[in-house]
């Protein structure tokens, strides 16, 4: 069996040894970049993340001014919430989304507490929360507030101890 | 035949196409990191911006002012819709780097502010103006925030503005772009001018009828809160925001509504269903002409009516 014999020129080595060093360079790049958009996507998830902290913690102290949430029958208390408003407020579908960056909201009463957790038209008033919002897996920060209502056991408003609780959720 | 040339050549050539394939698609690539990085930047701000004026809202105050301070000379674009049950108020930047506007941020959208201003807002000296007063008819509907740069000069203003910018500049010690005259002759050259029942400035104000006139458009307000914030935003914007409160005051209209049946089924008698219902009809507007007419008398009725409930007032 006769071998044959292939001699490459000088040019041909040449170009083959330029494809190696090009096919180098590119899978460089290649890692280079990856590793650039990871800490890229990194640093935007963590300012994406505070943003929506700030969000939430900057609107937590001053969610008692909505005009959702505010009760005006008495003009001088600043930190009063509605909260015959507010159970009327969970039924509206209109308000979905409206509170954006928000993935937990919810007025809770801290004193007296009754049996019934979350408030219902059935149980209201005897019950402990209303939740406006509550998408699941979130950092929440609260604030205490009053909650009133009109009460027609004594047939006029009443206020209670309470929080508002607000919470977001994290970039995944 | 020199071999050895061609040789030389070949690879000289092939080297500096290949060198310039890959010096070129580096610059490419950085430009466009550096690009991609001011919009990221400026979304950001837009993003911080829309964070920092929760804490300036009012409360029971009101009203409120405050300077926003950036790092660098930035344009905050205002953009207004009233599609969905709220509208949306969509709030984006460009800042300027090595004399040049970086392209405009991605826009964060807010359901649950109403910024009145122009079109594009610039910072004067790296600032924006933010003055934030409640808008209330009969009940609170939102916080009007007015953001805004450059001088105004106010000819013979209402008691009411005259009182309030004397109040936050500290009785003119502290800048905050308004200046009070009592000739328009006597306004700088370069300020905004607004006449209150006079003519012959940039913005006319007739307080009798309640319009402000700018750019051969009437705007038609309500109370000196809405003056102001006509004074300072562009025609579009100041229509499109009432529009988009009106949509609100529906939605918080037909939440007092329900909240008077239930109050009233609890023994507290108000009355006001129907009326509040009402008012909800008429807050279907298409434009400040129409808040003026229709939404402002019915509110004023309802306020009166709401005031005389003793014990059990429904807003």
């Amino acid at each position: 069996m006769n071998l044959l014999r292939v001699k490459y020129s000088k040019g041909q080595f040449k170009i083959q040894q330029m494809v190696f060093v090009l096919i180098a360079i590119m899978i460089l790049f290649g890692i280079v970049s990856v590793f650039f958009v990871s800490i890229r996507f990194g640093s935007l998830k963590s300012d994406v993340d505070d943003l929506r902290k700030e969000a939430v913690f900057t609107q937590v102290r001053k969610m008692t001014g909505t005009p959702e949430f505010i009760w005006i029958s008495s003009q001088d208390c600043a930190s009063c919430v509605d909260l015959d408003k507010l159970l009327l407020l969970k039924e509206r579908n209109s308000y979905k989304g409206f509170w954006q960056d928000i993935s937990l909201l919810k007025v809770s009463r801290v004193y007296p507490l009754y049996n019934t957790d979350e408030c219902t038209m059935g149980n209201y008033p005897e019950c402990n929360s209303i939740t406006l919002v509550n998408e699941g897996d979130f950092e929440a920060y609260e604030s205490f507030v009053s909650l009133c209502r009109f009460d027609n056991s004594i047939g006029q408003s009443k206020c209670e101890l309470g929080k508002i609780i607000m919470g977001f959720k994290g970039v995944k | 035949m020199n071999r050895k040339g061609v040789d030389f050549t070949f690879s000289w050539i092939f080297a500096i196409i290949a060198g310039a394939v890959i010096l070129f698609s580096a610059i490419y690539i950085t430009s466009q990191l550096i690009e991609s990085g001011n919009v990221k930047r400026d979304t950001l701000v837009a993003g911080e911006l829309a964070n920092i004026l929760n804490p300036i809202e009012t409360n029971l105050e009101d009203n409120r002012y405050s300077v926003i301070e950036f790092s660098q000379e930035t344009r905050v674009y205002n953009e207004c819709s009233i599609s969905g049950p709220f509208g949306v108020q969509k709030l984006s930047t460009s800042s300027r780097t090595n004399g040049d506007w970086t392209e405009q941020s991605v826009r964060k959208s807010v359901y649950n502010k109403y910024i009145f201003s122009r079109g594009i807002e610039e910072t004067v000296s790296d600032k924006l103006h933010v003055m934030i007063s409640p808008l209330i008819s009969p009940f609170k509907i939102g916080d009007v925030i007015m953001i805004y740069s450059g001088e105004y000069c106010f000819v013979n203003p209402t008691t009411y503005i005259q009182e309030l910018v004397e109040d936050i500049s500290l009785d003119g010690t502290k800048d905050i772009g308004i200046n009070i005259t009592r000739n328009v002759n006597s306004c700088p050259r370069n300020y905004t001018k607004v006449c209150f029942d006079g003519r012959g400035c940039d913005i006319n104000v007739n307080t009798q009828l309640e319009i402000v006139t700018k750019s051969g458009k009437d705007l038609y307000y309500s109370g000196d809160n809405l003056l102001l914030a006509a004074i300072f935003s562009e025609g579009e914007i100041y229509e499109c925001q009432l529009n988009r409160l009106m949509k609100r005051a529906s939605e918080l209209g037909t939440l007092y509504s329900k909240k008077a049946v239930y109050i009233e089924g609890s023994g507290c008698l108000n009355n006001l269903v129907g009326d509040l219902q009402e008012f909800v009809l008429v807050t279907n507007i298409s434009n400040s002409k129409d808040f003026a007419r229709e939404v402002v008398p019915r509110a004023k009725d309802l306020e009166r009516r709401n005031s005389e409930l003793a014990s059990c007032k429904v807003f």
